[in-house]
C-alpha cells in the first residue's frame, strides 16, 4: 500500500462491495436509522477500506488537534502527580500535553538546574567562609551565582524554543494552535520553572537578605530580551544576544564596583526599563514568533 | 484487503515497540471511524476525543496487546468503547445520549436498494424485527451484541442498572424470536403485546 489514506470514498458499486459515500455520510452524521447503522458498524468493523473512508466525514482540525495531543502525551509518558493535580484544577488537557513536552520542564532539565545552583551556591558559601571569615564586606564571592541565575532562566527558554532539543517540535508546529500562545505558554512555564529554584538558592548564598527579590527583575529582563530577540533574529542568535545582556554588565560591574551593584536599586531601575522595552518589542512583533520558532 | 490487514498488524507491532511515527499512522487510519462510532454513543465531543486519545495511548503504553485472531478494527473498537465508558464515568451521566435524542432523527436517510444489499439490511426478517423493538431494548442489544460489552459494561454505558440491561436483553431476544418465528413476515405483532414482562 503506497497510499494508505485514500481520501475518496469507495463507491457503492466499487469492487469488493464497499459502502457508498451517501451511506457513510448519513452514518457519520447520525442520519441513518438505527438498524442500518448497525449494519454499517458491523461492516466497518471488518472492512478497512470503509473505515479509512469514514475519516473524510470527521472534522480535520479536530482529528489534527487530537493527534498532536496524543503524540505529545506519548512523547512524555505517564502523567505524573503534578500533571494530574493541574488537570484536576482545570488546566486544559491539550495545554498540559504540550507544556509537558517542553524540554525545559522535563525532570532531567530541572535536576540539572538544581545541580548547577547547588554547586554555584556551595562554592559561594565555601569561598565566603574561607576568605572573608564572615566579615561580609565584599560580595565578590557572589559573582558566579549572579552570573548563573538569569542564565539558567535563559537556558530553559532556549530549550523551549530551539527545535534541536525538542522532540515535540514537529507536532507542535503542526498543531492548530496559534503559535504565539503556544510559545508564550512554554516560555512562561520555562521562566517559572527556573525562577523558583534561583530565588530559593539566593536565600542560601552568603548575600544580603534582599538578594532573592533582587534576582527576579534581572531574570525577567533577560527573559523579555530573549523573547524580543527571537522575533528579530534566529533562536540561536537570540540566546546569545540575551545572554550577553546579562553576562557583560555583571563582568563590567564586578571589575570596577562591588559585585552586587548590578542588582542594587539603581540597576533594578535599568533592568525594569530593559524588561519593559523588550516586552514592547516582543508584543509589537509577536506575529514573527513562528519564524523564530521554525528557524 | 489482506495487505491492509497486515499493514495494520505491522503498525500495531511497531506502536507496541515504541515507534512514534507508527503511532501517528495508526491514528490516521483508525481515529476517524472510531470518533464517528463513539460519537453515536456519547453526546459530548470532548468525552469522545478523550476516549479516542486514551485508546491510542493504551496501545502505545502496551496496556492493551493484540493477541491475533479477529480484525484489528474489532480489537481497537473493543478498547475504544471501554475507554469511552471510563471517560463517561469520570464526566458523569449527563453526557450520555438520552433515549429521545438517541432515537433516529426525522430527516432519516432512505438507504437505496443497492446499498441495502451491501449493508445487509435486507436480509430476511431480522431488520424489520429489530426496527420494531423499542429504543431501550434496541440499545441494550446494541451494547451487548454489536459493541461486544459485558452486561456490567453495557449498564455503565447506558446509565442503567445491570439487572435492567439483563431484563431488556432478555425481552429483546424474546421479541426477536417471536418476530422471526412469525411466518407472516412483515405483519409483526405490536411492540406492546410482547414488550411487557
Amino acid at each position: 500500500m503506497t497510499t494508505p489514506f485514500p481520501d475518496q470514498v469507495a463507491s457503492a458499486d466499487g469492487p469488493g462491495g464497499h459502502l457508498g459515500g451517501e451511506v457513510l455520510a448519513a452514518y457519520a452524521t447520525n442520519r441513518l436509522d438505527e438498524v442500518a447503522a448497525w449494519s454499517v458498524e458491523a461492516h466497518v468493523t471488518t472492512c478497512s477500506a470503509c473505515r479509512v473512508a469514514l475519516r473524510a466525514f470527521v472534522d480535520r482540525d479536530r482529528l489534527a488537534r487530537n493527534r498532536s495531543v496524543l503524540l505529545a502525551a506519548a512523547a512524555v509518558g505517564e502523567p505524573g502527580p503534578a500533571r494530574r493535580l493541574l488537570s484536576r484544577v482545570g488546566v486544559p488537557e491539550h495545554l498540559l500535553g504540550l507544556l509537558a513536552a517542553t524540554p525545559s520542564l522535563r525532570r532531567s532539565w530541572l535536576l540539572s538546574v538544581l545541580g548547577v545552583l547547588a554547586v554555584v551556591a556551595g562554592e559561594s558559601v565555601l569561598a565566603n567562609h574561607l576568605w572573608n571569615r564572615g566579615s561580609g564586606s565584599t560580595w565578590g564571592v557572589l559573582v558566579p551565582f549572579l552570573l548563573v541565575g538569569p542564565l539558567l532562566v535563559l537556558g530553559g527558554v532556549a530549550l523551549a524554543f530551539l527545535p534541536l532539543f525538542d522532540p515535540s517540535h514537529q507536532l507542535a508546529a503542526a498543531a492548530p494552535f496559534p503559535g504565539v500562545n503556544l510559545l508564550l505558554a512554554r516560555a512562561v512555564s520555562a521562566l517559572l520553572a527556573a525562577l523558583l529554584p534561583v530565588a530559593v538558592a539566593a536565600f542560601f548564598v552568603p548575600g544580603p537578605g534582599w538578594l532573592p527579590a533582587a534576582m527576579l527583575l534581572p531574570c525577567l529582563a533577560v527573559w523579555c530580551v530573549a523573547l524580543a530577540a527571537v522575533t528579530v533574529v534566529g533562536a540561536t542568535a537570540a540566546a546569545v544576544v540575551s545572554a550577553a545582556t546579562w553576562v557583560l554588565p555583571v563582568i563590567v560591574v564586578a571589575a570596577s564596583h562591588p559585585a552586587l551593584a548590578v542588582v542594587r536599586w539603581h540597576a533594578q531601575v535599568a533592568w525594569a526599563a530593559l524588561a519593559a522595552a523588550a516586552a514592547v518589542v516582543a508584543f509589537v512583533r509577536r506575529d514573527r514568533f513562528e519564524m523564530g520558532w521554525t528557524r | 484487503m489482506s495487505s491492509d490487514a497486515s499493514h495494520d498488524l505491522e503498525l500495531l507491532r511497531a506502536v507496541a515497540a515504541g515507534d512514534e511515527e507508527a503511532l501517528g499512522r495508526l491514528y490516521d487510519r483508525h481515529a476517524g471511524w472510531l470518533t464517528v462510532r463513539l460519537s453515536r454513543r456519547c453526546s459530548s465531543p470532548e468525552v469522545v476525543d478523550q476516549a479516542v486519545q486514551d485508546t491510542f495511548l493504551a496501545l502505545w503504553r502496551g496496556a492493551e496487546t493484540y493477541r491475533g485472531g479477529g480484525d484489528v478494527g474489532a480489537f481497537i473498537w473493543g478498547i475504544g468503547i471501554r475507554r469511552l465508558i471510563d471517560a463517561l464515568r469520570r464526566e458523569g451521566p449527563s453526557m450520555r445520549w438520552s433515549w429521545s435524542t438517541r432515537r433516529s432523527k426525522s430527516s432519516e436517510v432512505v438507504v437505496s436498494a443497492e446499498d441495502q444489499v451491501l449493508v445487509g439490511v435486507e436480509h430476511g426478517r431480522l431488520a424489520p424485527a429489530l426496527a420494531s423493538l423499542s429504543p431501550e431494548l434496541r440499545a441494550a442489544l446494541e451494547a451487548t451484541v454489536l459493541d461486544g460489552l459485558t452486561t456490567a459494561e453495557a449498564a455503565r454505558l447506558l446509565g442503567v442498572a445491570e439487572g435492567t440491561v439483563k431484563s431488556r436483553c432478555h425481552r429483546a431476544r424474546q421479541a426477536l424470536r417471536a418476530a422471526l418465528a412469525d411466518a407472516q413476515g412483515p405483519t409483526l405483532p405490536n411492540e406492546h403485546t410482547w414488550g411487557t414482562t
